[in-house]
């Protein structure tokens, strides 16, 4: 179904309008008519007026807007006009598009349609086009669109995908790798190969027990039962509060009793929370492009071009190195606002399979293996820098000697410990710092509790400083800044390598070749 | 795998130590005179004790920026390098604090020349050279040479443009 007559919004979307305006009004109306009933500040007298012509107004406008808007899904374009008071029109052509992101809440699911986002490189609100509603079909069809603009096509394969996606039952076993191979040659462009996506990971149940374990989101139980029993204490009930604890603490097994019941909330929280994030996730690749689904109830779609990917990131928190676990990141170009420059696929990955994944995603990436360490006097020069964290933290401490949490302890009992907590970290960056680079890969590793290994590739980082201060100079050492766009760009320092290596890298960087590089 | 030569890296101009100077001094006399201003609100309205510390300790610390500003006038200009080839602009500076910046032509965004009353009178021109997000400036080059490495950087990063 190839539709290149102007069309109107799906007639649901006007049902998500008043679905947003209702989620946005009812606090509104809650706060002016409920909570501030009684007061007579003039924003609060005006405001009771000027909401409820506000909420009429819009939803009013709501059905005009469904009239008067329209899009036209071209071969080579989108259209999208309005004609209301002004009449306007905008084209997007589909090789500007960058990102197509989709996502179907659970009111899409229960209507049955979905909503898509195109991304292109321009700034602010110009940049992206949202389709609140939209059925699968068309989102398909954009989806397809956007793809043929791309040397290789896929939509056999996006297909399939969108089969698996809209059946809200489907339970696909799980697989390490599953291939769809297209039906038919989708063009003569196409070889073989190129249109065939690959799952790359699927969680199993035990991987998202694991992974909310891992969370520690479970912990959240504890600040919640502390503001629910403050607040109990605010509604004049410190009698039986007092009573409560008092009673609570009478006895051993009481006190068991209690904690065991928060923790066992607290897991059963942990569980819902990471379940409802990556309970359906699923990490897939084409030849083109890498194609990402979270979300339990709520799926949210991406698909990023692979030419998009900047570097690399696998970060191992202390609590994740304990386990062997460690979070995949990937740097993406774009300059869309609010968006965030690094994207995480997924957090809880074993190490070696993080590794595996961006070979089998990323086949362009390598990981290289035996990266150069620190030298000896790296480890002095970092312990004997002044840290002025610890500077800083110390005088407030000894003007104000405060006593957190009815700890009393001395001020230097603090300061000491963050002296100690510093220095371990230093030791840490000491020791996780590793750098390596071959033809064209660039990898390095720093950090002090939390250590992240950082890949990328020459044609990828768009700027090299060298910097050394007047110690480094005097022991040959100097700090390296890798810079790769992102939005705008990201820097990434790696300091106190031998003078040596930040030679290798200039010379690495400048090396001829480097013309070759797609921007 | 051919290695680019690393350009011959050249200097800003002898002025420019003049043109710093004469910044810091105008810097220093407006700074001053608002410290003058400070002391005699100070007189007139008794502040408390220990703001006329604090304008003494400023009155020290210009003090000691003024000695300074001297050698760091001499020191940044006897460490400051650039060069360029057609692939890429090289920046050198710093003494104590040495940075060494490599921007690849292509990444070049746009290039312009710049000067202020104070460079007009030595007849220097600054560059800026901005990239994705960055934007790095080669200060105090005599205009023609500035106007020079502008269309230059203009040229090379143009023609990688339309190569790609």
């Amino acid at each position: 179904m190839i539709k290149n007559e102007t069309n109107k919004y799906h007639p649901m979307a006007m049902l998500h309008d008043y679905i947003h305006l209702l989620k946005t009004s009812v606090p509104l109306f809650f706060l002016f008519f409920v909570l501030k009933a009684d007061s007579s500040t003039w924003l609060f007298i005006y405001g009771r007026y000027v909401l409820p012509a506000g909420v009429i107004f819009s939803a009013l406008y709501i059905p005009l807007k469904w009239y008067s808007h329209t899009y036209e899904i071209l071969p080579s374009s989108i259209n999208v006009s309005s004609r209301l008071f002004t009449t306007s029109t905008r084209t997007i052509p589909y090789s500007k598009i960058q990102q197509v992101k989709r996502k179907t809440t659970w009111v899409h699911r229960l209507i049955g349609m979905t909503s898509l986002t195109l991304e292109t490189s321009a700034k602010g609100r110009e940049g992206s086009v949202t389709f609140d509603v939209l059925r699968p079909s068309e989102a398909l069809l954009i989806e397809q669109r956007v793809q043929k603009e791309k040397p290789d096509p896929e939509f056999e394969t996006f297909k399939e995908e969108a089969v698996e996606e809209t059946s809200p039952g489907d339970t696909s076993p799980r697989e390490e790798i599953e291939r769809v191979e297209p039906e038919e040659p989708a063009s003569p462009l196409g070889s073989r190969n190129t249109g065939e996506k690959t799952i790359h990971f699927k969680p199993t149940k035990v991987d998202i027990l694991k992974a909310s374990l891992v969370s520690l989101s479970f912990l959240a139980v504890v600040p919640l039962a502390g503001s629910w029993l403050s607040n109990a204490e605010d509604l004049h009930f410190e009698n039986q509060v007092n009573g409560l604890f008092e009673h609570i603490l009478s006895s051993v097994w009481t006190i068991t009793g209690t904690l065991t019941f928060l923790a066992a909330a607290g897991v059963v929280v942990g569980i819902v929370r990471t379940y409802k994030k990556y309970g359906r996730f699923e990490l897939a690749s084409t030849a083109e492009r890498i194609l990402l689904t979270k979300g339990a109830w709520e799926q949210d779609y991406l698909s990023v071009e692979k030419e998009n990917v900047q570097a690399v990131l696998i970060e191992q928190s202390l609590m994740k190195r304990l386990l062997g676990l460690a979070s995949l990141k990937l740097v993406i170009s774009g300059e869309n606002e609010g968006e965030e420059e690094v994207t995480s696929l997924y957090p809880f990955l074993p190490v070696k399979r993080a590794y595996s994944l961006v070979r089998d995603m990323l086949p362009e990436y390598r990981v290289l293996k035996n990266m150069d360490k620190l030298p000896r006097q790296a480890l002095y020069f970092r312990l004997f820098r002044p840290s002025w964290l610890w500077m800083v933290v110390t005088t407030g401490l000894y003007i104000f000697k405060p006593a957190p949490f009815h700890i009393d302890l001395p001020w230097w009992v603090f300061s000491s410990v963050l002296l100690v907590v510093i220095i371990l970290s230093r030791i840490q960056g000491y020791l996780h710092t590793r750098f390596q680079m071959d033809d064209t890969f660039i990898q390095t590793q720093t950090g002090g509790f939390t250590k992240t290994l950082y890949l990328s590739k020459r044609s990828k980082v768009i700027e090299v400083e060298v910097s050394r201060d007047y110690f480094q100079q005097k022991s040959g050492l100097a700090s390296l800044t890798l810079i790769n766009r992102a939005s705008p760009v990201r820097e990434t320092t790696v300091e106190d390598v031998p003078a040596a290596f930040a030679k290798r890298l200039k010379v690495w960087y400048t090396c001829k070749g480097h013309k070759e590089r797609a921007s | 795998m051919e290695v680019m030569m690393e350009p011959p890296l050249q200097r800003l101009s002898k002025d420019s130590i003049k043109v710093w100077l004469w910044k810091e001094a105008i810097e220093n006399i407006v700074g001053s005179a608002v410290l003058v201003l400070l002391f005699i609100l100070d007189r007139l309205f008794s502040w408390p004790v220990w703001a006329g510390w604090i304008l003494y300790g400023l009155v020290g610390l210009t003090a000691v920026g003024m000695i300074w500003a001297v050698f760091r006038m001499n020191l940044l200009h006897k460490h400051w390098r650039y060069g360029m080839n057609a692939d890429f602009l090289y920046i050198k500076s710093g003494a104590l604090k040495e940075e060494y910046k490599v921007i690849p032509m292509t990444k070049v965004q746009s290039v312009s020349t710049s000067e202020g009353p104070l460079l007009k009178k030595y007849e220097l021109s600054s560059v800026e050279v901005s990239t994705i997000g960055r934007m790095h400036v080669i200060p105090a080059l005599p205009k023609a040479d500035a106007q020079k490495l502008r269309r230059q950087i203009a040229l090379y990063s143009n023609v990688e443009v339309e190569d790609e």
